[in-house]
C-alpha cells in the first residue's frame, strides 16, 4: 500500500505544518523518492544494518513460552539484539544517510522513552553530526538512564517544561525549534506519524523487520504465520512487521495498543480502540482527544507507548479492516514482563510486552496448530531501574 | 478568490491600502486571563482603532507558537475556554467594533467543530475570516470553499523559504491580506530584525493583496521597519505580555490600550 501523492493512506496522512516547514518536506520528499532508488544508498543503509545495528536479528521459537501456554506456536522476532536494544536504530541509520545526503549537519530529534533518542544519539555519534534530543521533563525523570546513555554519546537533551512534559510536547518542541532551524537542521523523527513523507520513509527504513521475519518463517515452518502481534504506540515497529506482508491476505495482523489504567478518558494511550480521527503533528489520524478536539492528557507503564496519536497507515489499517487493533493494560503487560524474563530468558522491553500479553491473555483464542509471530521490538534493560 | 467588499476585513485592509494607511492587526488569546476580560480588551482595542482583532483560540498543542502565546493558551483551557464560548462572545459583539474580527487557531480545533458547521457559526457570530496557521493550501479545500460560499474570508501564511508556487497558491487562497511570517520560526519577540524587504518585493510581484507582517513585532521602531515595505503589522506576543503584566488590576485595559497607542504612534 503506497500513499497517494499528498501522502494520504485512504483518508488518513496529508501534511498538516506551518507554511516555514513546506519547502524542507518537499526537499525531503524528491530527496527520499531519489534515494530509495540509488543503488548506493541502499548499499550503505543495507551495509550499516548489517555491520552496525547487528542485522538480521534471529526470528526464535520461543519453545518454552509455546510449552507453557500450551496454545500456539510462539516465534519472537528478536529486534531486542540490535545494537542500542531496539528496533528504533533501523530508522536512525536510514534517516542519518538522509541528513548526510541533504547536507544537514546538525538532526534533532522528540524522544519518549528515550530508546530513539539513544539511537540518534548513536548514529549521530557515528556519523559526525551534531545532536540535539528533546524529551518531556517527566520522561527524563522516568528515563533516567537513556538521559545518560545520550549524553555519554556525545548528544545534547534539552528537557522539555511545556504542556504535560512527556512525548507530545517534546515533538512539539522539537516541531517549533524545527521551524526555526530548517535550512541547516533534519529533523529525524523517530515514528511512521508526522507530515508526509516521514510516515512512509519511516516504514521504509522499518520494513526490514518483515521482510526478514517473511523469509524467516518460510525457512523454519515452511509456512506464513497466522498472526502478526507487535505493539502499537506511533507504529513504527509494528508497521515494520506488518507491512511485507500486507498483501498476505491470510496472514492476521493484530497491533496492541496501551490501555494503561482503563479505557476512560487520560488513563490509556490507545489512539485506535479509545480515539477519534484528528489532525496532530502533521497528519490525519486517530488521536485521543475531547470533544472540542483538545489532546488529551496519556497513560502507559511503557513511556514508549505514551502518545495520543498513531501512524495515519495503522488508521487506514483499522478501517479498512487489514489489522486489528486490541488494548492492553499496565498490569497484563508489566505481567507478560515478568514471565517472559522468567521462562524464556529474554527481558522484553515493557512495550513490547503488550504484545507478549495479548498473546498470554488470548492464548486459548488461538488454536493450538496456529503459527504467530510476536516482534520484540525493544529489551527491557531500560526498564529494570524504574520496576526496581 | 474574487473580492468580496462585503466583508469588513477585505474592506478595512483594501480601504487602508488604497488610501495609503498602514494597517494594524493585533492578536489576544481567546479566553486569557478569562472570557469577561477578553470581551473587554476586544472593546478597548477597537476605540484605539486597529483595523483587525485576532482572536486566538487556545489549543493544547500549539507548534506555531513561543512561550509567551503557549502560556496564555495554557491558561485560557485551564479556565474552560473552547471555540463554542468564543463564538457567543463575538456574537455578544456582532456590529459593536468597526475593527475586523478574525479567530486564528489550529486546525483541529475546527475540524472537530465540523467544517461547515464552524463557517456558518462565523457568520452568524460577527466573524469576518480565518486564520490557520498548520493549514496550508493544499489542505484547506474544504475550509476555503465552505468560506467562500459564506462571505467569510481566509488568510493564509507565507514565509521568507516560500517558493514563487507556494506565494501564489496561497495569495490565490486569501481575502483580506496575506499574512507574511517575518522569519522563520515561532511567534515572539526576536533581538535580531529580519531584513524582509527582497521577501515582501517577491510577494508582492505575485500578488496584489494587502501584506501584513507577523512573528517577532514588540514595539514602535519594530513595527516601522517593516511598515516601510509592508501594508500592515500583526502583534500578538507584546500584547499577551502586557495583559499578564497587568492581570487583575483594574488598569488592565488601559494599559492594553496605551501599549497598542503607543505601538500606532507616528504610523
Amino acid at each position: 500500500m503506497m500513499p497517494d501523492k499528498r501522502g494520504y493512506f485512504g483518508k488518513y496522512g496529508g501534511i498538516f505544518v506551518p507554511e516555514t516547514l513546506m519547502p524542507a518536506l518537499e526537499e525531503l520528499k524528491a530527496q527520499y523518492f531519489s534515494a530509495i532508488k540509488d543503488k548506493k544508498f541502499n548499499n550503505a543503509f543495507n551495509y550499516y544494518l548489517r555491520e552496525f545495528a547487528g542485522r538480521p536479528t534471529e526470528l526464535y521459537f520461543a519453545e518454552k513460552f509455546t510449552k507453557y501456554l500450551n496454545g500456539p506456536k510462539i516465534y519472537l522476532k528478536r529486534e531486542d539484539m540490535t545494537h542500542t536494544g531496539s528496533h528504533k536504530i533501523n530508522n536512525c541509520i536510514g534517516q542519518a544517510l538522509m541528513a548526510i545526503k541533504m547536507g544537514k549537519k546538525r538532526i534533532i530529534a522528540e524522544t519518549g522513552a528515550g530508546q530513539h533518542g539513544v539511537a540518534t544519539a548513536t548514529v549521530a555519534a557515528r556519523f559526525g553530526l551534531k545532536c540535539d534530543v528533546f524529551m518531556g521533563e517527566e520522561d527524563c525523570k522516568r528515563q533516567s538512564l537513556n538521559v545518560y546513555r545520550m549524553k555519554l554519546l556525545g548528544t545534547n537533551v534539552i528537557p522539555v517544561t511545556s504542556g504535560t512534559k512527556t512525548l507530545k510536547d517534546a515533538l512539539n518542541e522539537a516541531m517549533r525549534e524545527w521551524v526555526a532551524s530548517v535550512d541547516t537542521t533534519y529533523y529525524m523523527l523517530g515514528t511512521v506519524a508526522g507530515p508526509h513523507p516521514y510516515p512512509v520513509m519511516v516504514r521504509h527504513f522499518q520494513k526490514v523487520i518483515g521482510e526478514e521475519a517473511r523469509r524467516q518463517v518460510l525457512k523454519k515452518e515452511g509456512k506464513l504465520p497466522d498472526y502478526l502481534i507487535a505493539c502499537v504506540g506511533g507504529g513504527s515497529n509494528a508497521i515494520g512487521l506488518f507491512y511485507p506482508f500486507y498483501k498476505d491476505r491470510k496472514v492476521k495482523m493484530i497491533g496492541v495498543e496501551a490501555g494503561g489504567k482503563s479505557m476512560m478518558p487520560c488513563m490509556n494511550s490507545a489512539s485506535i480502540s479509545a480515539g477519534t480521527p484528528g489532525v496532530l503533528h502533521g497528519s490525519y489520524t486517530y488521536l485521543l482527544q475531547d470533544k472540542y478536539g483538545q489532546i488529551l492528557n496519556t497513560h502507559s507503564v511503557a513511556a514508549g507507548l505514551d502518545y495520543p496519536g498513531v501512524g495515519p497507515e495503522h488508521s487506514y489499517y483499522k478501517d479498512s479492516g487489514r489489522a486489528e487493533y486490541k488494548p492492553i493494560g499496565d498490569l497484563d503487560a508489566l505481567k507478560a514482563y515478568d514471565l517472559l524474563s522468567k521462562i524464556e530468558g529474554i527481558i522484553p522491553a515493557l512495550e513490547s510486552s503488550h504484545a507478549v500479553a495479548y498473546v498470554i491473555k488470548n492464548y486459548a483464542k488461538f488454536k493450538k496448530s496456529d503459527l504467530i509471530i510476536i516482534n520484540l521490538s525493544g529489551r527491557g534493560d531500560k526498564d529494570v531501574g524504574r520496576l526496581l | 478568490m474574487s473580492v468580496d467588499y462585503s466583508n469588513k476585513l477585505v474592506r478595512n485592509m483594501l480601504d487602508n491600502k488604497n488610501n495609503k494607511r498602514k494597517s494594524f492587526i493585533i492578536y489576544i488569546t481567546g479566553g486569557y486571563p478569562d472570557l469577561k476580560t477578553t470581551k473587554r480588551i476586544i472593546l478597548g482595542l477597537d476605540s484605539t482603532r486597529v483595523d483587525v482583532i485576532e482572536i486566538g483560540i487556545p489549543f493544547s498543542d500549539p507548534i506555531a507558537d513561543g512561550p509567551v502565546i503557549q502560556e496564555a493558551g495554557y491558561l485560557a483551557l485551564q479556565k474552560g475556554t473552547n471555540l463554542h464560548k468564543i463564538l457567543a462572545l463575538t456574537r455578544s459583539l456582532k456590529g459593536k467594533t468597526k475593527a475586523a474580527i478574525v479567530l486564528m487557531g489550529y486546525y483541529n480545533s475546527f475540524l472537530s467543530y465540523g467544517i461547515s458547521k464552524f463557517v456558518k457559526s462565523c457568520k452568524n457570530n460577527g466573524i469576518d475570516g480565518i486564520i490557520v496557521p498548520d493549514l496550508v493550501p493544499e489542505e484547506s479545500g474544504k475550509l476555503t470553499k465552505s468560506a467562500e460560499r459564506a462571505g467569510l474570508s481566509t488568510v493564509f501564511l507565507v514565509s521568507p523559504n516560500s517558493t514563487k508556487e507556494r506565494i501564489r497558491s496561497a495569495a490565490l487562497k486569501s481575502t483580506g491580506f496575506l499574512y507574511c511570517v517575518s522569519i522563520k520560526g515561532v511567534t515572539g519577540q526576536r533581538k535580531k530584525l529580519p531584513e524582509i524587504k527582497d521577501y515582501i518585493r517577491k510577494v508582492r510581484s505575485i500578488t496584489d493583496l494587502p501584506l501584513a507582517v507577523g512573528f517577532g513585532i514588540g514595539n514602535n521602531a519594530q513595527a516601522a521597519h517593516f511598515l516601510k515595505v509592508a501594508d500592515g503589522v500583526i502583534i500578538g506576543s507584546e500584547i499577551i505580555k502586557n495583559i499578564k503584566e497587568n492581570q487583575g488590576k483594574a488598569n488592565l485595559v488601559n494599559s492594553v490600550i496605551d501599549l497598542v497607542k503607543s505601538l500606532k504612534k507616528g504610523l
